[in-house]
């Protein structure tokens, strides 16, 4: 099928591919369906564009890029919640925010990770309690420390 | 919005099995119990209110050219 969207124009997708977010993102609670786009030339990142709303698409990166001792619990709640068998069909990706689209700026929510089972196509966004990562974690981490010590 | 007024140890059980027990006030903070099924999802509101802003902003992120070889996975 062909799926308009802002970012990528016009776009061909299978509806198999569609990934349902039964609660949504947060404060995104109305659209449940994306899917997936990879990003040329770099495997860290993935588009993540809603399948009902043209203009909406996030940024997402690989967290244990970030930050390699990231973890996710699944508990049983969120297995059964996703229909999830098998640990390996599990993927987890974090948002990117870049404000004012500067990617040097670009900062991603450690927080609240995307929880993807790719077998079942289902996801949700999960809340991580405070202390496991900060909403805005730098992805250009060194020159933030730059400015820290600088200013 | 309902209002009551609850003493430490007493509390309030919602649609059965959700029981929130206030545990102590100390000050102006006050501590709660919460026992729930494991499908209730408990969160703190600030939190929740902060995701959604942070959501708002990725989510108006422009249409313009990412330099995505600027990024590189650290070396380990």
């Amino acid at each position: 099928m062909i799926l308009k969207t802002l970012r990528f124009g016009e776009i061909d997708i299978k509806e198999d591919d569609i990934l349902q977010f039964p609660q949504g993102l947060f404060a995104f609670e109305e659209h449940k369906k994306y899917i997936l786009v990879p990003v040329n030339d770099n495997p860290f990142f993935r588009w993540l564009q809603c399948v009902d709303e043209p203009k909406i698409s996030f940024l997402l990166i690989d967290p244990f890029v970030i930050r390699e001792n990231y973890y996710v619990e699944l508990d049983d709640s969120l297995k059964e919640e996703l229909g999830i068998s098998k640990q390996e069909d599990v993927v987890v990706y974090t948002i990117v925010t870049l404000p004012e689209g500067d990617f040097q700026k670009s900062s991603t929510n450690l927080l609240a990770p995307l929880v993807i089972n790719l077998s079942g196509k289902k996801a949700k966004q999960v809340l991580l309690d405070e202390t496991r990562g900060q909403v805005k974690e730098p992805l250009f981490p060194s020159q933030d420390n730059r400015k820290v010590s600088g200013g | 919005m309902l209002i009551i007024s609850r003493k430490v140890n007493e509390g309030i059980v919602l649609d059965g099995d959700i029981k929130i027990v206030v545990v102590a006030v100390e000050g102006n903070k006050v501590k709660l119990g919460i026992k729930a099924p494991k499908h209730i999802g408990v969160l703190r509101e600030e939190l929740v209110e902060l995701v959604k802003n942070e959501n708002i902003l990725a989510g108006e992120t422009a249409v313009t050219e990412i330099d995505f070889s600027k990024f590189k996975a650290p070396k380990k």
